[in-house]
């Protein structure tokens, strides 16, 4: 659309936590077909190489793939995130998301899942809009100072 | 290929687990693209005289952020012909009108075509499903599996996304927020004390304050200290 060109001034730091690098460059193929951001992409193969990337770096959001060698799923990676005092979306992704721990999602920090079949440029924008670039109503801001 | 894989998403189990905006975004692009559309759009009805607000009445779309101003202009001022067919029809209906035509972003061309859905509550609110794209209006076969689909999403929608923010009780984990505050802690710290996001956590403080009437933080701690939500 003719506006999208113009709007696209954001840049979105994100992490992409998958022990297979093929998955991240497909990804990051998809990242680049948005025109409404400027998506910069790091990729972490484990957990424990994401938990130290994320101590130094604050990424506005973090896509962690659900099954990551040799944790079981996101019920043990993605609290290893939370622990170390990151507090930005969380997002699971899997080529399967029908078991029922999926559920579950919520109560162990991860905000949304999606198939890695769902994920092209209107999900990424979606995303990007409802966890990273919303706006907190004046009201419910904090009533510091 | 596995048939399971080519299942539709809105019209397999996903359905039945959608629990939050995004699972619902998810099925309504399901629902869009499998049927040919581009665009969605879940629309409040307004009744006449009012005017289209994006924040209020667009409640789940693929429209880019920047483009709804503009296309909440062009609805209000009915190009398309789209709101004043909402005010008099109660059943589907199709304009001839993509939403780049009506914001003038596009020329109009044949093959366009924004399907509007209507679609009700239980309570009686009136909503409508947009589908837009280059394609032709559907025949009846189709417009009737369409408005199926659109009435079995939009009923789990209303229930746990729109009701929810009308139910006056508050969840385990809203109260657990609203304690938290009434400590004098900040979202982040909440955030890292639950081992949420800030946006899970700042998501529950706003509807723990609709649940309550308040109309900010303090009074919503003011409230729930009253009912004694917390100490």
């Amino acid at each position: 659309m003719g506006q999208a060109m113009e709007a696209a001034t954001d840049r979105i730091r994100i992490l992409m936590v998958d022990d297979e690098i093929l998955e991240f460059k497909v990804l990051q193929q998809k990242m680049r077909t948005s025109p409404d951001y400027t998506i910069d992409a790091d990729f972490a193969q484990s957990i424990e190489e994401a938990v130290e990337r994320a101590k130094t770096v604050a990424y506005e959001m973090i896509l962690v793939d659900n099954r990551l060698l040799p944790n079981n799923d996101f019920r043990e990676t993605v609290p290893r995130l939370r622990e170390i005092g990151y507090t930005g979306p969380i997002g699971v992704i899997s080529s399967d998301i029908s078991d029922a721990y999926f559920q579950q999602f919520e109560e162990f920090g991860v905000d949304f899942r999606i198939g890695k079949d769902e994920i092209d440029y209107h999900a990424l924008r979606h995303i990007i809009s409802e966890y990273v670039n919303y706006e907190v109503p004046e009201a419910w801001r904090e009533d510091l100072n | 290929m596995n048939q399971l894989m080519e299942i539709p998403l809105h019209t397999g189990p996903e359905m039945d687990r959608a629990i939050n905006r995004t699972d619902f975004f998810r099925l309504f692009k399901s629902i869009c693209r499998a049927s040919g559309f581009d665009n969605f759009l879940v629309l409040q009805h307004i009744e006449r005289g009012s005017r289209f607000d994006p924040t209020a009445n667009f409640h789940l779309t693929n429209v880019p952020d920047h483009q709804k101003p503009a296309l909440a202009r062009a609805l209000t001022e009915d190009r398309g012909a789209i709101y004043s067919r909402t005010l008099a029809a109660v059943t589907p209906f199709a304009s001839g009108l993509s939403f780049e035509t009506m914001t003038g972003e596009a020329t109009s061309s044949p093959l366009q075509c924004t399907l509007a859905l209507p679609l009700h509550s239980p309570d009686g609110r009136r909503f409508w499903l947009l589908l837009e794209g280059h394609r032709a209006a559907p025949g009846h076969r189709e417009l009737a599996e369409l408005m199926l689909d659109s009435m079995r999403i939009f009923a789990r929608f209303h229930e746990k996304i729109l009701v929810g923010d009308a139910s006056a009780q508050l969840t385990l984990r809203e109260a657990e927020v609203v304690r938290w505050t009434s400590e004098g802690k900040t979202s982040a710290e909440i955030a890292i004390i639950l081992g949420l996001s800030e946006h899970t956590v700042i998501s529950h403080i706003t509807s723990s304050a609709r649940k309550l009437n308040a109309v900010n933080r303090v009074h919503m701690i003011a409230i729930a200290v009253r009912r004694g939500i917390v100490n």
